[in-house]
């Protein structure tokens, strides 16, 4: 199945969920003419038709969903390295509270850039520092943006 | 004109308070190296720094903003000529002929017709956009909410129907960011629309959240998936960057056609400054008495698609002020700036807030001059930027981002959501889901509710509202043109082949 279909499938089930949630959508105290459920509902109902319009349209052209890509013909993608990338900013989520933001970003910095180039350690450690410090400074001094101090204290 | 030239003094008064100079040269820098570096947009760079404009006064922060805006196109002409690439989008087709010059020697030249055509359209267009802009706004005080609903309903079905060839995809981008528009608390009701329970959802989900995740982070993705294998070779300029008179000869009439075209095209939901790059190019060649040059180098292949790229961006401005209608990603994003400083785009602006409306726009005078001066002399400056390892370049527009996210709220959650809408936008580039209705839409999405809900309000409930008025109705009608003309036109050109084809045998 091309990803236009499955997506096509999967949106339709997504528009008639919205439009479910919309029409039970709890009534307020507040009596209007038009309540808040129901431009939800128009446009729920909207995502259904264009959802069966991408269907018929995927259907009648039968060939596979067109792929773009900056890779030359036959390259694949690195999808190793775009996990990896993925991966980093995930962990980060959960790491910069507790790490701090100076921390956290320099080893991210130094991470992602590993990620996409393996080597130039100096280079990448003495960025990522760099770059965690310096933006720590700007934001906190000059921009009054209140970043996490963490473990560093600082 | 008595009007016209006591506004351009209102402007100027504004725009050349040392402050305001200040961040339009800022914003004019940034912009430049943004359009320079790949892979970093004027969405991005706009969606990152606006938590970092919170103190600044409005006036001031719209024009830095513009001036990124505007800056990219100046500056993403450079890695189109040198390294073949396009910084931002605008720039692609100027890849053609300006990596041709540069090949055959001529990087200077193509260098300085970019840059010259670029001030040329950007200023004419900022004169006519001062022209215009007032005849906008007084229509436009004519509009109540159904005029208002189907003209936003207008801008949303031509941005999905012409920033791709598929307007069943561009509808489906721009539906679900109307659904995401909904998110939250209805401003209205105060009734908690699609939260899941979660707090952190109840003021709904911040347009930058989106824009980011967007844009940049499936760029990044983008970039990650093919790194290792795609590596520029960046062809060096040697002093500084100027133009012959008989290259200046020739670009010249490039410069005026592409100026009217770009800002015509510009104006319009949806076309903007890569359609008006792209229709100035193929004028170019049409007109030209040596069509055969294009795609060898030839000046004019440059000069028009720089010049009507800029010319667009500034047309783009004008529904933008005189209505709040973006018909782009950037001016969308501009748009929730606007907002987010408590002005709202649309034509009581020009009453209420005057010294900010002309303010801006002189000040687009001003930062085409910089930018000018900017890019002649400093082109090898900007064009060492290139020389970046994109590994520690990418590390850091990472950082950047989930900065720029968290900076909104100092919330995690919104990095997390801004993860998610990431993956989505790797998916919509991957399969040419285009990504600018979305934000559009969830931008629009809120005014556009309150529109709608105000015209029934007005009839009462009867939705017959939309069809008895004028101007409701040929806007309707326009965008009704707009989503089903292609596929009917389509349906009988089909047929009529078939016909043709049909009878083709039995004649022979």
């Amino acid at each position: 199945m091309s990803f236009d279909r499955g997506l096509s499938i999967g949106l339709f089930l997504f528009s008639s969920w919205a439009l479910y949630l919309s029409i039970t959508m709890p009534k307020t105290a507040i009596r209007q003419t038009v309540g808040p459920e129901v431009f939800p509902i128009v446009i729920s109902l909207c995502l259904m038709l264009v959802s069966v319009a991408l269907f018929v349209k995927t259907t009648r052209e039968k060939a596979a969903s067109a792929r773009r890509s900056e890779l030359p013909e036959g390259e694949r993608e690195d999808r190793r390295t775009q996990a990896l990338a993925l991966i980093g900013i995930g962990v980060y989520v959960f790491a910069m509270e507790p790490l701090g933001y100076i921390l956290a970003t320099s080893l991210l910095c130094i991470y992602e850039a590993a990620v996409f180039e393996t080597g130039h350690w100096v280079r990448n450690v003495l960025s990522g520092i760099g770059f965690g410090v310096v933006v720590y400074a700007i934001f906190v001094t000059f921009l009054d943006v209140l970043l996490p101090k963490g473990i560093l204290g600082w | 004109m008595d009007q016209f030239f006591s506004n351009v003094s209102i402007g100027f008064s504004v725009a050349l308070l040392p402050e305001n100079v200040f961040y339009c040269f800022v914003g004019a820098i940034l912009g430049t190296v943004i359009g320079v570096l790949p892979g970093i947009g004027p969405i991005t760079a706009i969606a990152i720094l606006l938590p970092a404009t919170y103190n600044l006064n409005p006036t001031t922060a719209v024009i830095m903003l513009c001036g990124m805006y505007y800056g990219a196109t100046y500056g993403g002409s450079t890695t189109s000529i040198l390294i073949n690439t396009p910084g931002e989008a605008s720039s692609a087709v100027t890849c053609l002929d300006g990596y041709q010059m540069a090949k055959q020697g001529r990087a200077k030249a193509a260098l300085a017709t970019a840059a010259i055509g670029s001030f040329f359209g950007g200023t004419v267009a900022t004169v006519l956009l001062m022209l215009i802009s007032p005849l906008v706004a007084t229509l436009a005080l004519k509009f109540a909410p159904p005029e208002y609903f189907a003209l936003m309903v207008v801008a949303l079905t031509m941005v999905s129907g012409l920033t791709t060839g598929s307007a069943v995809k561009g509808l489906v981008s721009t539906l679900l960011g109307l659904l995401l528009s909904m998110v939250g608390l209805d401003a209205q009701a105060g009734a908690q629309r699609f939260i899941f329970g979660m707090p952190e959802l109840m003021e709904g989900i911040d347009f930058i959240v989106v824009a980011i995740g967007l844009f940049a982070i499936s760029e990044m993705l983008m970039a990650a998936g093919v790194f290792k294998k795609v590596a520029p070779e960046v062809l060096k300029v040697k002093g500084s960057v100027w133009i012959s008179w008989q290259d200046l000869k020739a670009s010249f009439p490039a410069y005026v056609r592409s100026t009217a075209l770009g800002f015509a095209i510009g104006a319009l939901p949806g076309a903007g400054g890569t359609t008006s790059s792209f229709m100035s190019y193929v004028l170019e060649k049409k007109v030209s008495k040596h069509p055969e040059q294009f795609g060898h180098g030839a000046i004019e292949g440059v000069a028009g698609p720089e010049t009507a790229n800029n010319a667009a961006h500034q047309a783009a401005l004008v529904p933008l002020m005189t209505l709040g209608i973006p018909t782009s990603g950037v001016t969308a994003l501009l748009l929730g700036a606007f907002m987010m400083y408590g002005l709202q785009p649309g034509p009581l602006l020009f009453e209420t807030n005057p010294e900010f409306v002309w303010g801006v726009f002189a000040s687009m005078y001003v930062g085409n001059v910089i930018l000018l001066i900017l890019n002649l002399p400093l082109v090898n400056v900007f064009a060492k930027l290139l020389d970046l390892p994109g590994a520690v370049l990418y590390s850091m527009v990472i950082a950047f981002c989930i900065l720029g996210v968290y900076g909104l709220r100092l919330s995690m959650f919104d990095v997390g959501l801004m993860l998610a809408f990431g993956i989505i936008g790797y998916f919509m580039r991957t399969y040419n889901y285009p990504m600018a209705p979305c934000l559009l839409a969830l931008i629009l999405g809120d005014l556009m509710e309150q529109n709608f809900r105000r015209s029934l309000a007005l009839s009462a409930g009867n939705p017959a509202i939309f069809l008895t008025r004028p101007i409701t109705v040929v806007l309707l009608l326009i965008a009704v043109l707009i989503l089903f003309g292609p596929m009917v036109l389509g349906s009988w050109r089909n047929a009529r082949a078939r016909v043709a084809a049909e009878i083709e045998p039995e004649a022979g």
